[in-house]
């Protein structure tokens, strides 16, 4: 039975990746065949036709690899699946694990794949999303140069994810965690002819680094202290560390969290991501990328939490819960409120999910890995949906703002059912999963220890209202408002997009609605509880008492009632609005994003720049003005009177000398920058003796 | 018997490092090739003493068959213009001499001296005599413990292959 | 049956490394260099093997860097020769003395 779990896990991982290498050969075939014919903005796209929707021969060979691979994935993801939760050991691990080298120095560290209920659930997840955004971007990429390029990528990305979810150690957990970073950096950059695109790119795999840093020392101090990365033989170790430790370790991870999680100082770079396709947005909003980070803290939790006999107790003084609850719940807000200013559709999406995530970890913040992977489930499930038929929407419209749009229900009624389902599901409408899973990330907060948690609670149920209110603002101004005259042709001439550009939207506004069935708690059956008996094997749901269900319906009832008076009915309130004197600043100051970015900037450029303006002013006041004006003037005028009274010969033969050794100095120096290569190495090998030398000598003196 | 070794051991050497400089000081680059591949015969032989004769094996077919025709190639391809080795060259690169002498003086200062700490420790380090089965020890080495390795190589050449492809095509020969 | 002492093909292996690495300081012609950089990577492949071999715990992952290696030159070699080729269609030489676009000025 294990070995079979054991090599379903082993296909599902692989088969991405083999369809990646496919491609990949593929693309080098082709881009070698087409060489010369560079990938432009004029030239991309250029056979494309609205109407006449055709792949060419190489199209259908490489989006039918790309498909069948990870279709390949999902098979043996479902079969995983059916054998696992099938089987009776709660909780139980399955791995098979391969030392990486056999050093002593990297003893315990292993690589292999960890089988458990969180991997089986998030890589379900993963898969089957994947797999639907890949027959999207069948059709959505259809035409692009890059269409080899872009499915063997996006095979990679998912195969990559995929081996982080069934990572078994830290250590295997890292080297995955980079790669992500380095695909999505492909991936948003995949337009490599936009400036914007590159510039987007470029400062996602930045962010994320600021936040890997902290990861990777984090886990290294993890590993000093207990001689081990293993994610199995950890929860055993850690009862050796302090409270304090415990507690650094933790905040020093989340930062990778908060880079690639995208939360509070880091999250600018996920709505400059939207620079990238559509399908990649998706993908990276709904299951892989940005969940990465919630699903390690649900990995470690233990450390968030150690367990005292049994259950799980705040541990002494361990703040990093509440730092993380804090994080999300100030990102949450911010992030939706930006949302709530954004005009460009993809990028009200970007926050709603920086928002959402935030519930997330602020589930986890709380203390309940549960009711995190709750949220994950729903959220992956409607964000992705909502993705796609935004892309479809921008596909038919030709635009990004959403202000040229309007009153498109009729014109696209496939894509903007699908799209109404999944604002509903975001927006957390009484019954739809959405709600549910909102719900039980607000108990948990309610309930939890955490400081403050009356205060995190009411900032959840702000956001809460946020949400419903962007969520009907946009659906509200793209589907039902009269579009301007000036944009009324662009509407009129939109039309559905073709089979893969309205199936697997529709196949995701199927699972929503199954997912909000699913998650109706019953005597029966309750979701929750029975997600938890799997997770967090031991520990009991708290008693959730009836007003809070009721609270937030209340709330989100609110929202939309909010939205659609004040973007439907009475439009003028709102135009008032925009010209009031108090309201113009604020938005200014959320539009312009908080000036995270500013500051951010300001950090990392600002001590450089005092530092090289220190060492400036050294030069200038100390050396400059002390040392060679005073000293060396004076002792040269000393020079002078000496000069008088010894032979004039001798000084000219000392200032000779002087000019010597600066010419000779001045040459030597010039030559270490020849740009000549063998010059650096000598320097390198001259540089290797020093050092040889110098541990001769250590090993001497001993 | 073991003077015999010893002494054949130290023959070999001699050899191999004699061509080893024959590769850095003759005239044409072709000959340097031609050094080269006398010089990887000779550390494939000094692998056959070390008691790693399958090593020797992938030595000398995949060097001497492999990189060294690649060499031949790339010297067929590119210009060689003459080199010579005598005073002028000396004089010129006198630092780069020095740093090479102090380079092999260090190095082989620094690991006899931690051989000699490891032997203060009372322990001798022999030579392992596995004259038998060495092959099969170490072929089931690798697919069992090792079993990643060749895989990993697999790719690494695969990718090498791809860049050099690559690399050298020309646009007009497509 | 042995009676070859660690030292000799110690000796052996940093006097090929030195001769590598004078051969990359001082050679001009980048294909000569990729020689000397070969036989640098012998050097360190006979280190690998003679410390494997003298192992008393007949530990065999040394052997199996040494095979490692001898690959990774393979891959090294090939995409050092096609990178050279492109430079000599550009450049019309390979004289690294004469290749200073690294230079700033």
């Amino acid at each position: 039975m294990e070995s079979e779990i054991i090599y379903y896990a082993l296909g599902v991982v692989t088969s991405p990746f083999i369809g990646s290498l496919i491609l990949t050969i593929f693309a080098f075939i082709h881009y070698a065949k087409t060489h010369g014919h560079e990938e432009t903005e004029e030239n991309n796209h250029e056979e494309h036709e609205e109407h006449g929707l055709k792949y060419t021969p190489l199209e259908n060979f490489v989006s039918t690899i790309g498909i069948l691979s990870i279709f390949a994935s999902w098979v043996f993801m479902l079969l995983l699946a059916i054998k696992f939760f099938t089987t009776e050991h709660h909780g139980a691990f399955l791995t098979t694990s391969y030392d990486f080298f056999g050093f002593p120095v990297t003893q315990n560290i292993q690589v292999g794949l960890l089988v458990d209920a969180l991997s089986v659930y998030m890589g379900l997840i993963v898969t089957t999303l994947a797999l639907l955004i890949h027959m999207y971007a069948r059709e959505y990429m259809h035409g692009d140069k890059g269409y080899p390029r872009f499915f063997a990528t996006f095979n990679f990305f998912t195969g990559i994810m995929l081996s982080l979810v069934f990572s078994s150690s830290f250590f295997e957990l890292f080297i995955f965690w980079e790669l992500v970073g380095l695909s999505s950096y492909l991936l948003i950059g995949f337009w490599i002819f936009k400036p914007s695109a590159a510039h987007a790119a470029k400062k996602a795999f930045l962010y994320n680094k600021v936040g890997d840093v902290a990861l990777l020392s984090g886990f290294l101090i993890l590993y000093k202290l207990t001689g081990t990365l293993n994610f199995m033989e950890l929860p055993d170790k850690i009862h050796n560390l302090t409270p304090l430790q415990t507690a650094l370790i933790s905040v020093l991870i989340f930062g990778g969290v908060i880079g690639k999680s995208a939360q509070f100082p880091l999250y600018t770079w996920l709505a400059d991501a939207m620079e990238g396709p559509t399908p990649v947005s998706a993908i990276l909003h709904s299951s892989t990328m940005v969940k990465a980070g919630v699903y390690m803290v649900a990995r470690v939790f233990f450390l968030y939490w150690q367990a005292h006999e049994g259950e799980y107790n705040f541990a002494g003084d361990n703040w990093a819960l509440a730092v993380v609850a804090w994080v999300a719940a100030i990102t949450a807000l911010l992030a939706g409120l930006q949302a709530l200013v954004e005009n460009e559709i993809k990028r009200i999406l970007a926050y709603s999910t920086v928002s959402q995530i935030s519930y997330m970890v602020l589930a986890l913040g709380a203390g309940s890995k549960t009711a995190a992977m709750y949220h994950l489930l729903s959220h992956a499930t409607f964000k992705a949906l909502l993705f796609l038929t935004a892309g479809a929407v921008i596909h038919v419209v030709h635009t990004n703002n959403i202000w040229e749009m309007g009153n498109l229900r009729k014109k696209i009624p496939k894509t903007f059912t699908a799209m109404l389902i999944g604002a509903i599901g975001l927006s957390g409408f009484p019954g739809i999963s959405g709600f549910w899973s909102k719900d039980a990330v607000l108990a948990t907060v309610y309930y939890s220890d955490v400081p403050g948690n009356k205060i995190l609670f009411t900032l959840g149920v702000v956001t809460a209202f946020i949400t419903a209110l962007y969520t009907t603002r946009f659906i509200i101004v793209v589907f039902f408002r009269e579009p301007t005259p000036e944009n009324i042709e662009r509407v009129e001439h939109a039309h559905d997009g073709g089979f893969f550009l309205t199936i697997p939207p529709l196949i995701m506004a199927a699972l929503v609605i199954l997912e909000s069935l699913t998650f109706i708690p019953t005597p029966i059956f309750k979701f929750e509880e029975w997600l938890m008996e799997w997770l967090e094997p031991g520990v009991h749901a708290h008693e959730v008492a009836l007003t809070l269900p009721i609270l937030s319906a209340i709330v989100v009832l609110l929202g939309i009632g909010t939205g659609i008076y004040l973007y439907y009915y009475n439009y003028n309130i709102l135009a008032s609005l925009n010209q009031n004197k108090v309201i113009i600043p604020i938005r200014e100051f959320i539009a312009q994003r908080y000036y995270i970015d500013k500051v951010l900037y300001w950090i990392a450029n600002v001590p450089a720049m005092i530092v090289s303006r220190l060492l400036q002013d050294i030069d200038i006041k100390i050396i400059d003005r002390t040392i060679i004006d005073t000293w060396i003037v004076k002792g040269s005028l000393g020079l002078a009177k000496i000069s008088d009274v010894f032979d004039q010969g001798i000084i000219d033969g000392i200032v000779n000398g002087v000019w010597m050794i600066a010419l000779t100095l001045g040459r030597a120096f010039r030559k270490l920058q020849t740009g000549i290569v063998s010059n650096y190495a000598s320097i390198f090998a001259a540089a290797l003796v020093i050092f040889l030398g110098y541990v001769n000598f250590l090993i001497f003196i001993k | 018997m073991g003077w015999f070794l010893e002494a054949n051991f130290i023959l070999i050497g001699i050899i191999t490092i004699l061509m080893a400089f024959g590769t850095l000081s003759t005239k044409k680059v072709m000959r340097a090739a031609a050094f080269l591949l006398l010089t990887l015969v000779g550390v494939a032989l000094t692998y056959l003493f070390l008691g790693f004769e399958f090593l020797m094996g992938i030595q000398i077919t995949v060097y001497a068959g492999g990189i060294l025709i690649l060499f031949l190639f790339s010297v067929l391809l590119t210009g060689h213009e003459e080199f010579k080795m005598d005073l002028e060259f000396a004089k010129e690169n006198i630092v780069q001499i020095l740093i090479s002498i102090l380079l092999f003086f260090t190095l082989t200062a620094l690991m006899l001296s931690i051989y000699g700490n490891y032997q203060l420790t009372g322990n001798e380090l022999v030579l392992q005599a596995q004259t038998k089965g060495l092959t099969q020890d170490f072929s089931v080495a690798l697919f069992s413990h090792f079993n990643y390795v060749l895989p990993i190589l697999g790719v690494l050449l695969f990718s090498a292959m791809l860049g050099s492809v690559k690399l050298v095509l020309r646009e007009e020969e497509l | 049956m042995t009676a070859i002492p660690i030292e000799y093909p110690l000796i052996l292996s940093s006097a090929l490394f030195s001769l590598g690495v004078f051969g990359v300081i001082t050679q001009k012609n980048a294909v000569r260099i990729l020689i000397a950089i070969e036989l640098i990577i012998n050097a360190a492949n006979i280190n690998f093997v003679t410390f494997a071999s003298y192992n008393p715990n007949a530990d065999i992952s040394g052997w199996v860097f040494a095979l490692f290696i001898i690959a990774v030159a393979a891959g090294e070699a090939a995409i050092g020769l096609a990178i050279f080729i492109n430079v000599f269609r550009n450049f019309g030489e390979i004289n690294v003395k004469h290749l200073f676009t690294l230079r700033e000025v």
